[in-house]
């Protein structure tokens, strides 16, 4: 297949479709705060004086637009594998995740390790379940600052995550980003730059889940990879219900078994067996079910 | 659990297929070797357990195997030698001595027949070089058989040659002490001298003259019977009685030998075998030792209680699509954008 143009260039390019835009960040650096969020109630006063309140010059990247615009071609055009995907979590959410209770699920996407399409299944878990609910947010749970985050990824531009308000340095409404898709919020990680413990951390964690869930009827969590993150185990208490992703060909029945373990407390809301790839062709599967 | 093999089958469907192909390669091979038609040339020997009289063996003899075993081993040893290989190559005929040195070596089968049988084979596209062969090979036995035997039988007849000249003289000196003695005592003629403990008790002289007489006597007959068998050996390899007959003689074959049938489907039928039971450990190699989750199947231990869903690998046509393409894609496709897009 012909792959889109940025992901042809070196990796460094590829990532940053917004190249213009992080250069003149460095320069003046924007509030990128959202200006069409409007929960139940308005967002508290920013407490972070050093970073500039300005709002930026609209600086819309043909770059960015281009990218954005080969991607959405690829995704409708080439891979039906993606549609799949999307239909797949939609149907998951549709018949297993439906009879959540508003404002009192808190569901968490855990993984044993990393590169299991966490973050992807999240996103449609969080797409699907705007489309049953009225106020959805997804909460980007990322403690490994070498990992990439969403945020950092699809160059949001988000200037407070969820870093800085739990180090007291934003509101919560200054962290929530709003989507294009309807009912469908955004906590980003943010910078990954931790100066407070990390009791302190869960501690403020947990009662930001309690605070999310009053604000919104549906809260999905994108948990760090339990196995891996020794950070991810205790905020696992905050969860109502946890949706454990694994990857076809990566993660073994022993890792699923321990990832379990350490959710034994909490409902298991279903398992999605991520990249599976069937070798048997269709004819002899679909006769062996015969 | 049949979704389960087929799968595991078709994921590791070359590494799989692999010993199997090179069995039935091999097998192939092996069958290209020998479906060309030969000729044989057999010669039947009789071999028989070595005797003094037929001059024993030069080898070393198993007592436990047949004569036949034996003769087969030390033929098979001697075609292993550079020397004996050559010497027959060259018997045969002098050209190219190192390529037909290893014809000799894989075209020359040797098997024994019962206990004193033994069959000497050679296989060749030429029927006289097979004739020719097989005859240079015993001819060259036989050969290094006497000349090792006469050697050994030379030197063995020169050695109790010696000790037989020197126990002559030992006795003959050991019965002129007696005589001397008896001269001097002429009393001691008609003693018993059968009966040492009454000698000894008259003179203890006499009985130690008596008694070294005595042992001269017995040495000089023992080197004595040794000169004469060393001697039978001599002579009886010169009129050429070894242990072993040449009871058939290598005849010149008149026709082409093809192999049959069975010849034919065994090589390949037999890599093929060796290649599926190579490909049947693997499988259960992978089987046992691969604890990864491929299938929905293989997350049945969580119970019926869970939900689940399988979720398939993103690619486009037959290359996956890179992890953060499928991340961003998901993102844009769930309303995330860049802050300067979202605001258009």
């Amino acid at each position: 297949m012909r792959w889109p143009s940025f992901l042809q260039r070196d990796a460094t390019v590829a990532l940053d479709p917004l190249r213009g835009i992080s250069t003149a960040k460095a320069k003046a650096k924007p509030s990128t705060r959202p200006a069409v969020f409007k929960p139940d109630e308005a967002p508290a006063q920013d407490r972070r004086p050093a970073r500039s309140r300005v709002e930026p010059k609209p600086r819309a990247s043909n770059d960015a637009r281009v990218l954005i615009q080969e991607i959405e071609a690829e995704v409708s055009k080439v891979a039906p594998d993606f549609i799949n995907l999307t239909k797949a979590v939609r149907h998951f959410a549709g018949r297993y995740l439906s009879g959540e209770t508003p404002h009192e699920t808190v569901l968490g996407i855990v993984s044993p390790g990393s590169s299991e399409g966490r973050t992807t299944l999240s996103l449609a878990v969080a797409g699907a379940m705007a489309e049953l609910y009225h106020r959805v947010v997804l909460v980007e749970l990322e403690t490994d600052a070498t990992s990439p985050t969403l945020c950092s990824e699809m160059k949001l531009g988000a200037e407070y995550g969820l870093q800085d308000y739990l180090e007291q340095q934003a509101t919560l409404g200054s962290t929530l980003w709003p989507t294009r898709k309807e009912g469908l919020w955004f906590l980003p990680a943010g910078p990954l730059q931790t100066s407070s413990s990390r009791l302190d951390s869960t501690v403020r964690t947990k009662k930001l889940f309690d605070e999310l869930s009053e604000m919104f009827d549906i809260v999905v969590v994108d948990l760090p990879p339990l196995l891996t993150s020794e950070e991810a185990a205790p905020l696992l208490t905050g969860l109502t219900g946890i949706v454990l992703v694994a990857s076809a060909g990566s993660t073994t029945t022993d890792q699923i078994a321990h990832t379990l373990e350490l959710c034994q407390a909490i409902p298991v809301k279903g398992v999605l067996l991520n990249k599976v790839r069937l070798r048997t062709p269709r004819w002899l599967a679909s006769l062996l079910k015969a | 659990m049949s979704a389960r093999i087929l799968e595991l089958v078709f994921r590791h469907k070359f590494l799989l297929s692999l010993p199997i192909i090179l069995g039935l390669a091999g097998g192939v091979f092996a069958l290209s070797r020998a479906a060309a038609p030969y000729y044989s040339s057999r010669a039947a020997i009789w071999v028989e357990r070595p005797t003094l009289l037929n001059g024993e063996s030069f080898t070393e003899f198993n007592p436990y195997n047949s004569p036949a075993q034996n003769q087969a081993n030390s033929m098979r040893e001697l075609l292993g030698l550079n020397s004996f290989a050559q010497d027959i190559v060259q018997r045969v005929g002098p050209s190219d001595v190192g390529q037909r040195m290893g014809e000799l070596r894989t075209n020359t089968f040797i098997y024994p027949y019962g206990n004193h049988v033994l069959y000497l084979e050679y296989r060749s596209r030429n029927a006289v070089a097979a004739q020719r062969t097989v005859a240079a090979i015993v001819e060259a036995y036989t050969e290094l058989y006497k000349t090792r035997l006469r050697d050994k039988a030379v030197r063995s007849e020169g050695f109790y040659e010696e000790q037989l000249a020197a126990t002559r003289t030992a006795l003959e000196e050991a019965s002129g002490n007696l005589r001397a003695y008896l001269g001097r005592n002429p009393q001691l003629a008609n003693v018993d001298i059968s009966k040492p403990p009454s000698l000894a008790l008259r003179d203890v002289e006499f009985a130690r003259l008596v008694a070294a007489e005595q042992a001269a006597r017995e040495s000089y007959d023992h080197t004595l019977q040794k000169y004469a068998e060393s001697q039978i050996s001599a002579n009886t390899i010169d009129g050429t009685i070894p242990n072993f007959l040449v009871m058939d003689e290598p005849q010149v074959p008149f026709a082409q030998i093809t192999p049959g049938k069975r010849a034919l489907v065994l090589p390949p039928a037999f890599g093929l075998a060796s290649g599926m039971f190579l490909s049947a450990v693997g499988f259960l190699i992978y089987w046992r030792l691969d604890h990864r989750i491929h299938l929905a199947e293989d997350l049945a231990f969580l119970g019926a209680g869970v939900p689940l869903m399988t979720i398939p690998y993103v690619t486009s046509r037959r290359s996956a699509w890179p992890g953060t393409f499928v991340r961003i894609a998901s993102a844009l496709q769930n309303g995330l954008r860049p802050h300067e897009l979202a605001k258009e």
